[in-house]
């Protein structure tokens, strides 16, 4: 099947990373972070309360002064589609400033009554407007192709919406064309014009529409001509005419929400009844019926979908907080837009099948993967002020007074005493301890009170142990020793109901059920009890939620298969696990380098525990924790 | 530091992982501790600690049973420092929703509630795991705590003060906001685990020792 290469096309990072101050990603193309994880729009907005807005008005009345004609003529266009954007420029030009805009609107592609609408009101509010309507078959066979071979059914209208203004500006001599915000500055993007008012016209002349050679066009039926209306005009006239495209946002502090007050009172504009598809927003982008599938597939592309993109800018505006941005994006951020999904199909003639094998072609594997449920994003927006960020243990597997390392469960090698390698990971800042007599199972009996007795004298962080447990009496004893969780797995198996008496009589919070996973088949795993010696025929995902039903307050997840290896953690069986339950997961069983623990979070779990890595010194628990700070915001 | 002319009680009542306590507290330089169910020790000591993991409902039947309601009480109306950590800070409140309505010690007014739980996962009950938290506050028992302090919770359930002044310290998990630390004059409750918290809680119980 055919796919976009969605990173090179749009030089995009692969590691996906939120800013921390509102809910940006760094995918959307051109923008950037600072070291604080910071993306340049937030930080732009903190620019802009050091500006001299003064200084600035008097620059806007100077530029205005300069254009402003004596005979009547028109002396500014103001692109505008009766939204609460435009409308708010021409309004201030035409009554603050004294100016005479000609307003100038590109068509929707199919106008929704509201927009048509709105621009009627705004057109009585006292504005001259010129409405461009291009060849309606021409133009959906552009959307057609659009949608088809570049995932984006607005790029012809974004040309005629960016280039017909300035049309009208050359044939109507008219030198000031006023935008409202520069997009790029404001919203993330290339921050070249941040500091100035306006932006140079580049030659056009040689590019091709769309960056698509000519004969492109041509091959699927669309002539010179037919482009003629999205195009720009000749440079030379452009410079003849001496065309300035300037930003209203630059001379005047930019504030959507406020705009939308100010039309609200001014220009007779009126916000949809009920939010707009993947989003939660009432009073942006609703002139058209298909904005819907514009934004999705920017969705489908960047991982960015409507919501992200209004919240991002209405934290930065101080509306919403993050927390309230997190949840608004994970509410709606996904919502296919199917209320004009069917009038879409038919705008561009293409089926429903067509379309999806569309939105396939742009998912790029950084950002999606395909699961039972269908597709998800493999990063999504966590709430940072949570929080608690995923643990660091350091399990320790025991035999007798020994500390040993099994590979696969197999072969105890033995490694030392265990309260020294102990104290050292609570010297370098482990952050809980995992015991586990991995023999005990075979005799009944275990060690372990001795072993937390010794330890609590002088390692102050939780300790979780298991092995040989098998009664009330046992974890009693051990959590009166000093142990804060108990992980139990041979005896939950034979008696499941031992977990629930645990969780009644000493809490949830302490009754870690230990799962010990050997793959069986693609995504399917068993749980084994013995220390992997034994079967269960038991589905671990079925096991797992039956644990949760039960009482467990966590689960202890070690893959067999990767146990001891180094080799990364089974981020499959991971995913599956936290998938099936609610409770925190901790993995275990094959970490060898930093990244594991990336994945391993990234896979859904809370903990994760770490042995050889630790136990060789391949890696230091500081190291670790350095990690973790430079990947988990 | 050494607390020589301290004398610290750990409330026994048969659940809870008291050696811990007992342990931190050594390390503190606390130097007369006792694990102890006798209403005259509870009656005398200087510092009192209510420890506590598990459910509510068998905490308070725990000291039901063990006759220390009353000591307890009384030994808070002294104005003597008391401590109550985890389900022992829980108990200190009116009553708690876990498995039905149960009446706690109502030394601070307020109700133990559930954490909601996250439909998204994008945190996960029980909270398990370690909170840095930028003390403000300018309590006695936080002093000279500003920096990055790291305290280790494990809890499904937590404490909302009816007094708003009584929440000292909150975290978030989502949109919510978590209590970690109550207080009522004398009285304190800490929803962390001061005695696993490594260097921060062990700085906690120092302050509380200097009470």
């Amino acid at each position: 099947m055919f796919k976009h290469d969605v990173i090179t096309k749009y030089n995009l990072p692969k590691d996906v990373k939120f800013c921390v101050e509102c809910v940006m990603s760094n995918q959307r193309p051109r923008i950037t972070f600072d070291d604080n994880g910071v993306c340049s729009a937030c930080n732009f907005k903190k620019d802009k309360q050091s500006f001299d807005w003064e200084l600035r008005e008097k620059e806007l009345i100077e530029l205005c002064d300069k254009h402003r004609s004596s005979n009547g003529d028109f002396d500014v266009i103001v692109p505008c589609s009766g939204g609460k954007d435009g409308s708010f420029v021409a309004h201030q030009l035409k009554y603050k400033y004294n100016m005479n805009p000609l307003t100038v609107t590109w068509s929707p592609l199919k106008p929704t009554p509201l927009g048509t609408q709105n621009l009627r009101a705004f057109i009585d509010a006292g504005f001259t407007n010129i409405l461009g309507t291009p060849d309606g078959v021409v133009t959906r066979r552009l959307t057609q192709l659009s949608t088809k071979l570049l995932g984006d059914p607005f790029q012809p209208f974004i040309y005629g919406q960016a280039n017909f203004p300035i049309q009208v500006a050359v044939n109507f001599k008219i030198s000031l064309v006023m935008y409202g915000e520069n997009g790029e500055v404001e919203y993330g993007g290339d921050m070249t014009n941040a500091y100035k008012p306006n932006k140079d016209l580049i030659n056009q002349d040689k590019i091709y529409f769309s960056g698509l050679s000519p004969e492109f066009w041509s091959e699927h039926g669309v002539s010179a001509k037919d482009l003629m209306p999205l195009k720009q005009p000749e440079y030379e006239r452009i410079v003849k005419n001496n065309t300035e495209v300037h930003f209203f946002g630059y001379y005047k502090h930019w504030d959507p929400q406020e705009n939308f007050y100010y039309c609200k009172e001014h220009t007779g504009f009126e916000p949809n009844p009920e939010r707009n598809q993947g989003t939660y927003s009432k009073y942006a982008s609703l002139d058209d019926y298909f904005d819907g599938f514009h934004y999705y597939l920017g969705y489908i592309k960047f991982g960015i979908g409507r919501a992200t993109s209004d919240a991002a800018h209405e934290i930065r505006d101080r509306k919403i907080d993050r927390d309230e941005g997190i949840a608004l994006v994970k509410k709606y951020d996904d919502e296919f837009p199917d209320k004009y999904y069917q009038e879409f199909l038919d705008y561009c003639d293409i089926t429903a099948e067509e379309l999806h094998e569309i939105l396939d072609s742009c998912r790029s594997d950084h950002l999606w993967r395909k699961t039972s449920n269908g597709w998800e994003l493999k990063n999504e927006l966590t709430y940072v002020s949570l929080s608690m960020k995923p643990r660091l243990i350091a399990r320790l597997d025991l035999k007798g007074p020994n500390l040993i390392k099994p590979i696969n469960l197999e072969g105890l090698r033995v490694l030392g005493d265990p309260q020294e390698f102990a104290q050292k990971y609570y010297q370098q800042g482990i952050e809980e301890l995992l015991f586990i007599d991995i023999v005990a199972s075979l005799y009944g009996r275990n060690k372990l009170v001795e072993i937390i007795t010794r330890t609590i004298k002088d390692i102050f962080v939780p300790l979780t142990v298991g092995g040989g447990i098998r009664s009330l009496a046992d974890v009693n004893d051990l959590l009166r020793a000093g142990a804060d969780k108990i992980a139990i797995n041979t005896a939950a198996i034979q008696d499941p109901f031992l977990i629930e008496s645990i969780a009644k009589e000493f809490g949830s919070q302490c009754m870690v059920l230990s799962i010990e996973a050997k793959q069986s088949s693609l995504n399917t795993w068993e749980p084994l009890t013995e220390s992997g010696r034994e079967r269960t025929y038991l589905n671990v995902c079925d096991w797992a939620r039956k644990g949760q039903e039960l009482g467990a307050g966590e689960i202890l997840l070690t893959s067999i298969d990767k146990e001891g290896t180094s080799k990364g953690f089974d981020s499959s069986l991971i995913n599956a696990v936290c998938k099936s339950v609610e409770i925190p997961v901790i993995a275990s069983g094959g970490f060898g380098s930093l990244q594991d623990y990336k994945i391993a979070v990234e896979s859904g779990c809370s903990a994760v525990a770490v042995a050889d890595a630790f136990h060789y010194n391949k890696i230091s628990v500081q190291e670790l924790r350095q990690y973790r700070t430079s990947c988990i915001q | 530091m050494n607390f020589k002319d301290q004398s610290v009680a750990i409330v026994d009542y048969g659940i809870g992982n008291i050696h811990s306590v007992f342990q931190a507290l050594l390390e503190c330089g606390a130097k007369n501790v006792v694990i102890s169910s006798d209403p005259d020790v509870i009656n005398q000591c200087s510092h009192l600690i209510v420890p506590g993991v598990g459910s509510f409902q068998a905490g308070m039947l725990g000291l039901e049973k063990n006759h220390l309601i009353e000591p307890i009480k009384l030994f808070a109306s002294s104005g003597k420092p008391l401590l109550g950590i985890c389900l022992g800070a829980q108990m200190l409140l009116s009553e708690s929703e876990e498995f039905g309505l149960h009446a706690g010690l109502n030394l601070i007014e307020g109700k133990v509630i559930h954490i909601p739980k996250c439909k998204e996962l994008s945190y996960r009950v029980p909270l398990i795991g370690w909170v840095d938290m930028q003390i403000t506050c300018n309590d006695p028992i936080l002093a000279g705590m500003n920096a990055e302090e790291s305290f280790y919770f494990v809890h499904s359930l937590h404490c909302m003060p009816l007094a708003a002044e009584s929440q000292l310290l909150a975290y978030k998990a989502g949109e919510h906001n978590i209590t970690a630390l109550i207080s009522k004059d004398n009285i304190y409750g800490a929803q962390f685990h001061p005695e696993k918290s490594s260097a921060s809680g062990l700085r906690f119980l120092t302050n509380f020792l200097s009470l």
